[in-house]
């Protein structure tokens, strides 16, 4: 259970507070409702290029993390497809430093061709270091485009290709800026050692005068229903084949949401989970096997993945799949099953509440889904899902037509 | 109120101290020592078992943390999916590792369940049957882990890196081999086991809020009588036999980015300049506005990210630079960094520079210690390497007193850019 108090400034800024004190830290997140989505399909890759552009200097502060570094902070920054994040921690008493900075980057950026080209390379050699230079790496600038025809997830978050990085021009990035970094576009969490009037203050002193400001608004294509099979075969120079299984699920705020992440741990949360007991002990078909939820806010994916044992045909593998996801279809699910996902849910919710860090930044995208307090509804969703469910979402969405396979072939 | 000047920043405190809640010393019935580390206010706790060998008493490769890995894998009345059951049921989590010279399980539970946890872990601590076709099962996965580890440059290097310094025969310098796979067998495991997860060998660190709970179910399932093998452990001496070849590169077809490491030995945290050094190391690498990130990223745009730091183990310890680059710019991004360690022996460090490091220094330290979990982290490092908390004190007072003067002498002893092994792989 976490407390918080919620207050709205009125140029529209959200505000989330939780107060804990137990750590001489406090946790400052502040999420903007900008992701790579929000990208034209011709200039991909922007929104996380622009998160490297806001730690260049803003119109008051040339430097943003020597002064943060100079009163003991720390801070980092990720973009996804829906949201872009920046946060810090630092010492209770230095707390207004946060303040200063992330309302001076919220105000305006010390733009310039130069601080631009430096920030490309980075991005550049992050593209490499993550997508190119290391097995499997590219899996995802692979899947995106296969799963999704029209929706902007298409594309990576990192960008479709190094190209579209290379030609980003400084007049592109100051109107990404005006169109999606606003009071009225964010949220602010704070958990720490602090008092609710305290914050109202510190946030109506700093980001109290920020206009308001237009955001683009979204006009992108939802994903239509798929409804042919997809298959993707691709020969790379990896030691090891891997086979993935993409299902197109609902939203973050879909209804089914909860019970779908649950037989994604049915399937594999822990030991005991199903793939890992048939699939990589009793008939050895994989040597790791996973399978997860993406979450994206508007359509997300169910992926199993799995590195394929010596020998395994990839037919084999993915009838081994297929026929546990069979299992779940045909209903053959315990009640004892069911309480064994919960009762790791619960724990992992509480485990992470004991990190101020995740405490904020979950307040805050609890609070872009719906509302902050859906954190506390969320234990209470998972205890709700019945067995039935379970049976019936896996018939909508582990059928033929529904999936996407990538089969990434080690090179002969 | 009057108009806001943004240019200014305000004011702010430095840490002065730090106060570290100390870890509170007891044992169990049969003398093993636990450490309780009463913090935090859920009703949740990690306990650490710390057994004092890893690696380096292994007398083949693999073993340490093969041992570790199978121990829940099948034991004297349970099958490793009975065990898995009964954990995931709970909502506990165990984790199995180990280092150069302890092997540890980390066990996560909520309070309710921690007897049933325990009772578990139990069998899986004292009687490990260490199964045949689990273990040809982990085998595989850990030969296909191998073979993929094996195509990325960071590790590559990694490797040819410690090899250099220590030397293949050293257990700081050894890396595993594909033959290794090969010879490995369950043998060697259990006797591992019998030599070293034994009661004479281990210690407890519980962290979370104190709740009796704990001590009575840690003293009934591993408190009562010894359990185990009587430890005989000798610590094999090893020689540091390492080529130190001042440049090496090793060609990997296919790559698009160069892994870099430069480095030497280095002291340990023993050694009286070792807090001054870590100083150093801080301003050239050591945070995210370190001398190397702001020039060879930030200047140069050359990498994504670079870091410094010094690794000390027990027996030895080394300095590392650790970065990958694009290829195009690897000699570039080489002579950068290697300008980046001279000028710290041919420059003193400005003074609002060495306050900027210092202040981040004292926060890291506060952050080490905020928490039940990051307490106990710290003080099974604490254990690892023979130091009591008046080492924090020295360490603190040692930071606070650094002058540019002394880190330009310290520089020249041991950050000397002609003393470094530079190694890239792309």
């Amino acid at each position: 259970m976490i407390d918080f108090e919620r207050f709205t400034l009125d140029n529209g800024l959200t505000v989330i507070v939780n107060e804990d004190k137990s750590s001489p830290f406090v946790a400052f997140n502040l999420l903007y409702n900008v992701g790579s989505k929000d990208e034209s399909e011709h200039r991909t890759g922007f929104a996380h290029l622009f998160e490297h552009l806001m730690f260049e200097g803003s119109v008051n502060v040339p430097n943003f993390d020597d002064p943060l570094q100079r009163v003991g902070g720390e801070n980092n920054a990720f973009t996804n497809t829906d949201i872009t994040n920046y946060y810090i921690t630092l010492p209770k008493e230095n707390l207004e430093t946060a303040f200063w900075l992330e309302s001076d980057r919220m105000l305006g950026l010390n733009f310039s061709e130069e601080k631009l080209r430096i920030q490309k390379n980075v991005v550049i050699e992050e593209f490499k270091q993550r997508y190119l230079n290391k097995p499997y790496g590219d899996f995802w600038l692979m899947a995106r485009p296969l799963v999704y025809k029209e929706h902007p997830y298409k594309w990576a978050t990192i960008g479709k290709e190094i190209g579209h990085i290379e030609n980003a021009t400084l007049d592109e990035v100051k109107d990404f800026f005006y169109s999606h970094y606003a009071p009225n576009n964010a949220i602010l969490a704070i958990s720490g050692n602090v008092t609710v009037e305290e914050i109202k203050q510190l946030t109506e002193k700093w980001f109290g005068p920020i206009p308001t400001r237009e955001i683009a608004k979204r006009e992108y294509n939802l994903e239509p229903v798929q409804n042919q099979m997809r298959r993707l075969t691709v020969e790379r120079k990896v030691p090891v084949d891997n086979l993935y299984l993409l299902y197109p699920m609902c939203g973050r705020n879909g209804d089914d949401f909860y019970a779908t992440d649950l037989i994604s741990d049915i399937l594999s949360n822990g030991k005991s989970s199903r793939l890992y007991q048939s699939l990589y002990k009793e008939k050895k078909l994989f040597s790791e096997i996973n399978a997860f939820i993406t979450g994206e806010m508007d359509s997300g994916l169910f992926v199993v993945s799995g590195a394929l044992s010596k020998g395994v045909s990839v037919e084999a593998a993915e009838r081994g799949i297929e026929e546990e996801m069979m299992k779940l279809k045909e209903g053959f699910i315990f009640n004892h099953e069911m309480l064994k996902v919960k009762n790791k849910i619960e724990s992992t919710i509480k485990f992470s509440e004991t990190s101020i860090l995740n405490k904020a930044m979950s307040l805050s995208k609890a609070e872009l889904i719906c509302d902050a307090g859906l954190l506390n509804r969320e234990v209470g969703y998972y205890t709700d899902v019945e067995i039935n469910d379970i049976k019936r979402i896996s018939e909508q969405l582990f059928r033929n037509s529904n999936k996407s396979a990538i089969y990434y072939k080690a090179q002969q | 109120m009057g108009v806001l000047d943004r240019t200014e920043a305000p004011g702010f405190k430095t840490i002065d101290s730090v106060e570290i809640l100390q870890a509170e010393k007891t044992a169990l019935d049969n003398g093993v020592p636990l450490y309780v580390i009463n913090a935090g206010e859920q009703d949740l706790v990690k306990i650490d078992f710390v057994f004092n060998a890893g690696e380096w008493d292994q007398e083949h490769p693999l073993i340490a943390n093969s041992t570790m890995l199978m121990l829940a894998e099948g034991t004297l009345n349970q099958t490793a999916e009975q065990i898995a059951e009964k954990l995931d049921f709970l909502g506990s989590f165990v984790y199995y590792s180990n280092t150069k010279h302890q092997s540890v399980i980390t066990v996560y539970s909520l309070n309710k369940y921690i007897d049933d946890t325990l009772r578990v872990l139990k069998e899986v601590v004292k009687y490990p049957s260490f199964p045949r076709n689990e273990f040809m099962t982990l085998r595989n996965k850990q030969r296909q882990k191998f073979l993929i580890d094996q195509e990325k440059v960071e590790i590559i290097s990694q490797r040819a890196f410690l090899k250099n310094l220590f030397g293949e025969k050293h257990p700081y310098g050894k890396s595993v081999e594909m033959t290794d796979y090969d010879r490995h067998e369950t043998a060697g495991l259990r006797d591992f086991h019998e030599k070293f997860l034994n009661s004479k060998n281990c210690q407890i660190i519980v962290s979370g809020k104190k709740d009796h709970v704990h001590y009575e179910s840690l003293n009934k399932f591993f408190g009562n009588n010894h359990w185990g093998a009587e430890a005989i452990i000798n610590e094999s001496p090893f020689e540091i036999t390492g080529a130190n070849e001042k440049f090496l590169h090793i060609e990997k077809e296919g790559a698009v980015q160069s892994s870099v490491r430069i480095g030497t030995h280095c002291i340990g945290k023993q050694h009286k300049d070792y807090p001054k050094l870590q100083l150093l190391n801080t301003v050239l690498g050591g945070y995210f506005g370190s001398r190397l990130m702001t020039e060879i990223r930030e200047k140069q745009g050359y990498t994504y990210g670079i870091g410094s730091g010094i690794v000390a183990y027990k027996n030895a310890s080394y300095f590392t630079i650790v970065s990958n680059v694009g290829n195009d710019v690897r000699g570039k991004a080489v002579d950068a960094i290697m300008n980046e360690v001279k000028l710290l022996r041919t420059e003193k460090i400005g003074e609002d520079e060495l306050t900027v490091v210092k202040n981040h220094i004292m926060a890291t330290m506060l952050r080490n210690f905020d928490g039940p979990f990051a307490l106990a982290d710290n003080f099974r490092s604490m254990l690892l390497h023979g130091l009591d908390y008046s080492w924090y004190n020295t360490f603190i007072a040692e930071i606070k007193s650094a002058t540019s003067e002394e880190l330009l002498l310290l520089a020249d002893k041991y950050f000397h850019e002609e003393k470094l092994n530079v190694l890239t792989c792309g």
